[in-house]
């Protein structure tokens, strides 16, 4: 008993109260300086989780790079603008996916401390501005009502590097209302670093009519496999025995957003809609397509076979092999095959659609697009080929 | 006798207890096994705790906060509120936690050295020396304590998403907390044995 100490009230704890003090209590004296010398700083043998909880609130200390977090409402409205504008200033993205995400997430919520979060600090004052005028809302940038119940309601198309150390990408958000089924709306965006974190920078947004058709009408789900209604990336084009040939070349980058949703008894994935400043990518897609139009006579063509190939920058390729039909690897080769009955009602365009998809965590950042692509058309079994060369590039 | 009774109860209490605090069945996302439960069973063993280690009572508005936070998140997710975070009241909980659950294992640990029927070290130490030679069990429950405190920092730091999910960082937390549930667990119902029937009538 002697040894206890505790740093809680002593009240309760006979036999642990310090000895009063009276005039003729000498030996009180002694008794009461020693109770007092057992309490220290902290209880005695409590130093091992007085120096844990100090490590995590340390930890909940650290400004921009770590446990800094936004402060707003549930609503995602300031709690008091300067508070929450400060918030924004000391939780900074510290990734290129984090800064797209947070800044995708607040054009979607309206949510001017997420959009502050990854916009430059000049921007900061016209945010404040806009938010007070708005009760605390962002002022519109899509030109549609931001939907937020896809699975995946944003998408960025076309994240590539612009040469000095930034990014441009393409943000893409699917539109479902039912006068707007099949739109997407699109605002170009580039990303830099500015004081050690990433910021973006948007530009005006374009609206699509989104090519559906490809994948159904289940347009939205399969948005993150590429539409050929974006522009691309990257465009080859080139000309080869009578054939106008452009393969375009686009990517697709996912944050992972999916989390359990509960209700009662039942789960269900949804989408997580708070930010993630420093988060990755954990997806993405490179989709290649190939559309050649014939300007010769299509009754000279008997048998028609084609393959196209990704170059690498030193000029190497993979092996260019036929398999019959339609056909794509992994590698990035792609192909068909045209005969007898296809050529009756052919209208001179050939068309080949392939890509490939990268989950579960990318091991950096970048889908490089191919220097060129090797074409080659067996025409008649005779072999023609061509080199296609980039012909114009740009994340919008 | 009614005194080693009652501290048979209390202890059986907290053993379950940490068993609920440590395995969550969820039905979706709802916890079958609530940690609101875990903490009322220590609550209500503190009093009886308190004959043998007199500071464990004092943890009882520690307790009854935890008790009501986890109640809380658990209706909450009821209500389909799963993944709630209020930061920083979570993080304010959980530096609770940490403290909460650091003192109780010292407190139990105190009474794994103070009760007769636990084994001692193989040199029978002397009165004098006891605390210099703790009792098997009562070490082992300081060790887990240790252990428990310390994988709890590291699951209470306020780290960025992401980092903590990595399988690098995961998999290796997640086991070995596993390890030391378990043999916390077992412990913890070890010295409830000690205090048993069987050693009550003797």
């Amino acid at each position: 008993m002697a040894a206890f100490s505790c740093p809680w009230p002593m009240k309760n704890m006979p036999g642990l109260r310090a000895p009063p003090l009276r005039p003729t209590g000498g030996r009180n004296i002694a008794l009461r300086i020693a109770s007092i010398a057992r309490f220290k700083r902290y209880p005695a043998g409590m130093g091992l989780v007085s120096v844990c909880i100090g490590i995590v609130l340390l930890f909940a200390c650290l400004p921009t790079s770590l446990a800094a977090r936004p402060y707003f409402t549930p609503a995602g409205r300031p709690w008091s603008l300067a508070l929450s504008m400060a918030s924004a200033r000391t939780t900074r993205c510290t990734t290129l996916a984090g800064a797209l995400d947070t800044y995708a997430k607040g054009l979607l919520a309206e949510n001017g401390i997420y959009l502050a979060m990854a916009s430059p600090l000049s921007t900061h004052a016209a945010l404040a501005e806009a938010m007070e005028a708005h009760e605390g809302m962002s002022y519109y940038h899509l030109p549609f009502a931001p939907i937020q119940q896809f699975p995946v309601p944003y998408y960025i198309y076309n994240l590539s590097p612009d040469g000095t150390g930034g990014y441009t990408a393409l943000l893409v958000f699917p539109q479902s209302a039912q006068d707007r089924a099949g739109t997407l709306v699109t605002m170009p965006v580039s990303v830099i670093r500015e004081a050690g974190v990433w910021v973006v920078q948007a530009e005006e947004t374009h609206v699509f009519r989104s090519n559906a058709h490809r994948y159904g009408e289940d347009f939205i789900h399969f948005s993150g496999r590429g539409d050929r209604s974006l522009p691309p990336a990257v465009a080859y084009t080139g000309e080869l025995a009578g054939f106008d040939i452009t393969i375009t070349y686009q990517t697709v980058h996912q944050v992972d957003n999916q989390i359990a949703k509960n209700s009662g008894f039942f789960s269900s994935t949804a989408f997580d809609m708070e930010a993630k400043p420093h988060s990755e990518f954990i997806h993405a897609f490179e989709g290649y397509d190939l559309s050649a139009i014939y300007t010769g006579d299509p009754t000279a063509l008997n048998s028609l076979r084609w393959i196209a190939t990704p170059l690498a920058q030193d000029g190497s390729h993979p092996d260019m092999t036929y398999r019959g039909g339609n056909f794509s690897s992994s590698d990035g080769t792609f192909g068909g095959t045209l005969s007898g009955e296809d050529f009756l009602d052919w209208d001179g365009t050939l068309t080949g659609v392939a890509g490939s998809g990268y989950g579960g965590g990318l091991d950096g950042v970048e889908l490089a697009h191919p220097a060129g692509y090797l074409v080659e058309l067996v025409i008649n079994e005779e072999v023609h080929r061509v080199t296609l060369r980039p012909h114009m590039g740009g994340g919008s | 006798m009614k005194a080693q009774t009652s501290m048979y109860e209390a202890l059986t209490h907290v053993a379950w207890a940490y068993l609920l605090l440590f395995l969550n069945f969820n039905l979706g996302t709802l916890n079958l096994l609530p940690n609101w439960l875990g903490y009322l069973l220590i609550l209500s063993a503190l009093d009886p705790l308190g004959t043998q280690a007199p500071s464990a009572p004092l943890l009882a508005p520690l307790g009854k906060v935890l008790a009501g936070w986890d109640g809380f998140v658990w209706v909450m997710a009821l209500f389909g509120r799963d993944a709630l975070s209020l930061y920083p009241l979570d993080l304010i909980v959980g530096i609770l936690g940490l403290y909460f659950h650091f003192q109780l294992l010292t407190n139990l640990a105190e009474i794994a050295q103070a009760h007769p029927s636990t084994p001692e070290q193989e040199t029978h130490p002397s009165p004098a020396t006891s605390a210099a030679n703790p009792k098997p069990l009562s070490l082992r429950l300081l060790r887990l304590r240790t252990a428990r405190t310390l994988l709890s920092t590291c699951t209470a730091l306020p780290l960025p998403g992401g980092v903590k999910e990595a399988p690098l960082v995961a998999y290796p937390l997640l086991g070995v907390s596993l390890v030391v549930a378990l043999l916390l667990v077992l412990a913890l119902f070890e010295l409830r044995r000690a205090f048993g029937p069987q050693d009550a009538l003797s």
